[in-house]
């Protein structure tokens, strides 16, 4: 009976040994997924060449003397002035996608421009003002010069852009894009520094210095992703925690990303990040501002010398009637320690 | 003593023949039995393979082909709900919430229905970002709702996710599906030539068993033997009748399959892409959107052509619907002088019936092609039918006619 047992036993054990174990699922993370042409880390693009007098435009007395090919152009061959604007840069020009209106500071002062050239107010559904949305990646190939000419003879999609007149999309002026494109910019009508977006739970943040470790998204190939690289550089040097930029093709992913928690804070121009906050009310903007400043201006053909010299005497002229800077506090009331609107240079 | 000798030389003479009798009556026997058994397995293989074309392949195909047109179809809509105006959104939401379900439901299916792992991969990557897409368009919505443009910011990550990432998974489910299709039915038509090559060999056998005992004997026909060469000869006639109505069936079905059904799924997924390219140009254009829809457009016309060509019926209105997107949408949207503004935009894009109605057709004339593919897939499955059967019985008897006919010549020798 004891032999017995102890086979059963034996027995037993070992087909117990040789029971199938359940095989435990694997752990798997869930899929993030990141917009087109995300870069962590961002990287750095070769530095854009000085330029000697970047911000000098045509002065608008000189409009009398010279000719007038394009303002006679727009006003009696094409009976339409036709303004490249973005659609989706709250406080500067977004559209509600369903009823199809643009608003904000530039669409006010695309319509300055617009009644002033035909010599009359002009109503929002006037055919004579054209406001076009630019498709990304494309705003500044929309202008009619020789070098975006050539660039559309080499690269055939960029004939899908639309010839505007004028485009008003926040263009940062600089010496480059205007000899790239073949521009000539306006006299600045807005000028902004740098600073940093974060979720209202981080509001205590003061600077880039207290965002050691965690992710800080700009735009690709933008000034402020690289001056969060040289900032991340000067962190790691000094053996502080660093900052980790991350990029996008489109600012404005940058909102997106940091709603779904894929990064946690933004670098960017102030005004812009005031329409982001202004989206996201349980994001903050920081006090912190760069030292830096820069300017926006309306770009144009440099076939369209004329057109530069009006446009500017129409901002000289807002600016002394005080529209420029009323329109300039009705978009941008909200933003704290914002600098103002820069004066006119020109360069005759 | 030269009595006994002579005697024994006779004995061994007659065991020696009786031997090679038995031995060739053995080997006649093994090869019929062979063929018997190869037979009946080449026939059980192809009906196996029909009929699991039309119960669970053929499904599987439609499951995979749904996956694709119901998320291309979300791609759109998710955009076409913040364009359409107040009186449209709902319905649009709904049917997106619908496509996505569609999608989600035809992927359990093509689960359900696919063989252990094989494509497990990718159902496996789709189903993980399904949730995700579906966040990103409901969020992309809320936003839109009150004009905030982080709203299109969400859509356009919605429909990047969507175009490079979901819907070529779906295309590979659909392609790897319509590959194993066409395989399983190839093959079911294919003629089993080993079956065909036993056979020969035991007819050559036969043949020869004849002409030995017609030799050694005073047999001068041997019955039993002419019996068994005529039931392997009738067993082999019926296999290869049978599996060449099969594969003329096959055939036909897969041409249907890989002639107009192919091409027409194609072309519908295209149609939705489109349209949903179109959509995108409206809410956040960017540079080749064009271009994208002329060349879409281009190949969906191609993709009907060629169905046409391979027996497709009815798609003149195919034709004809996208020639009316082409003219009245596609070509106005070309770069032009004054650009179109927003509204005429939107009045093109949103108002055209034309891609629906595109879809419409296509749609009809894939059921009718792929009911009438599994038509045929049916038939050859029916060719087959019970011809396993005849084989193996024909081949028994064989095997019974052999040893009917082996016996009197072993007999003969003693």
């Amino acid at each position: 009976m004891r032999r017995f047992l102890a086979v059963l036993v034996a027995v037993l054990t070992l087909s117990g040994c040789g029971a199938v174990v359940p095989t435990p699922r694997p752990p798997r993370e869930r899929p993030v997924v990141q917009p087109e042409g995300y870069r962590d880390p961002a990287v750095t693009f070769p530095p854009v060449p000085g330029c000697p007098t970047p911000d000098l435009s045509l002065n608008p007395a000189g409009l009398a003397a010279g000719t007038k090919l394009a303002l006679n152009r727009i006003r009696h061959w094409n009976g339409r002035l036709v303004v490249g604007l973005s659609q989706t840069t709250r406080l500067f020009s977004s559209r509600s996608l369903g009823t199809g209106e643009l608003s904000g500071f530039e669409v006010d002062i695309a319509r300055r421009i617009a009644s002033e050239l035909f010599g009359e107010p002009l109503l929002s559904d006037d055919a004579r003002l054209h406001l076009v949305d630019m498709p990304t990646g494309g705003r500044l190939y929309s202008l009619d010069t020789a070098e975006n000419q050539n660039a559309r003879l080499l690269r055939p999609e960029l004939l899908e852009i639309p010839t505007v007149d004028l485009v008003i999309s926040n263009v940062k002026i600089s010496c480059t894009r205007a000899s790239s494109y073949g521009l000539l910019f306006s006299a600045p009508y807005l000028s902004t520094n740098t600073g940093l977006l974060v979720r209202a739970g981080d509001r205590e943040v003061r600077s880039p210095d207290g965002l050691g470790g965690r992710k800080v998204c700009s735009g690709t190939g933008t000034t402020d992703s690289s001056e969060m690289i040289e900032i991340r550089d000067q962190q790691s040097g000094s053996g502080k925690p660093a900052v980790i930029p991350v990029s996008v093709a489109d600012t404005s992913e940058c909102l997106m990303l940091l709603q779904r928690g894929l990064v946690d804070a933004i670098y960017s121009d102030i005004l812009v990040l005031e329409g982001f906050r202004l989206q996201d009310p349980s994001t903050v903007l920081l006090p912190y501002r760069s030292p830096g400043a820069s300017e926006a201006g309306i770009a144009m053909s440099d076939r369209d010398p004329d057109l530069v010299r009006f446009v500017n005497g129409v901002l000289d002229e807002m600016r002394s009637d005080g529209s420029l800077a009323a329109a300039y506090d009705r978009w941008f009331a909200t933003v704290p320690d914002r600098l103002p609107i820069p004066v006119a240079r020109y360069s005759d | 003593m030269p009595v006994l000798t002579r005697w024994i030389g006779r004995f061994e003479r007659r065991l020696i023949a009786v031997a090679a009798i038995v031995v060739g009556a053995t080997v006649l026997t093994a090869v019929a039995v062979a063929l018997g058994l190869m037979g009946q397995s080449a026939v059980r293989d192809r009906t196996g393979l029909l009929d699991d074309a039309v119960g669970r392949r053929i499904a599987l195909t439609g499951a995979a082909s749904d996956v694709y047109r119901a998320l291309a179809d979300a791609d759109a809509t998710s955009l076409n709900a913040v364009v359409v105006g107040p009186d449209g959104v709902m319905a649009e939401q709904e049917r997106f919430r619908k496509d996505l379900f569609d999608a989600t439901d035809a992927l359990r299916v093509a689960t359900s229905l696919a063989p252990e792992g094989a494509s497990d991969d990718l159902v496996r990557d789709l189903t993980d970002l399904l949730p995700e897409y579906s966040r990103l368009v409901e969020a992309g919505w809320v936003n839109a709702a009150t004009d905030q443009p982080v709203g299109t910011t969400y859509l356009a990550q919605a429909s990047y996710l969507a175009r490079v990432t979901l819907l070529p998974l779906a295309g590979q489910l659909h392609g790897r599906e319509m590959a194993a299709l066409y395989d399983a039915q190839s093959s079911a038509g294919e003629p089993p030539w080993d079956v065909f090559a036993v056979g020969a060999v035991l007819l050559g056998l036969l043949v020869a068993a004849q002409r030995y005992l017609a030799r050694t004997t005073r047999q001068r026909v041997n019955g039993g033997l002419v019996l068994s060469t005529a039931l392997v000869l009738t067993a082999l006639v019926t296999l290869g009748v049978a599996v060449g109505l099969a594969a003329g069936h096959t055939k036909d079905s897969v041409n249907e399959f890989e002639g107009v059904v192919g091409p027409l799924t194609e072309a519908r997924n295209l149609g939705r892409t489109a349209d949903g390219d179109g959509v995108r140009i409206l809410v956040f254009p960017k540079v080749g959107d064009i271009a994208n829809l002329r060349g879409e457009l281009a190949a969906i016309e191609d993709r009907v052509t060629s169905a046409k060509e391979s027996g497709g019926e009815r798609l003149d209105n195919a034709t004809t619907a996208v020639e009316a997107w082409r003219t009245e949408v596609a070509q106005r949207l070309e770069p032009r002088n004054p650009p179109l503004t927003y509204v005429e935009r939107a009045r093109l894009i949103v108002r055209t019936e034309h891609p629906q109605r595109l879809d419409e057709v296509l749609t009809e004339a894939i059921t009718r092609h792929t009911t009438r593919a599994t038509g045929n897939t049916a038939a050859a499955a029916r060719a087959l039918a019970g011809v396993d059967t005849v084989f193996l019985v024909c081949v028994f008897g064989a095997v019974l006619s052999l040893g009917w006919g082996m016996w009197p010549p072993i007999r003969e020798q003693y």
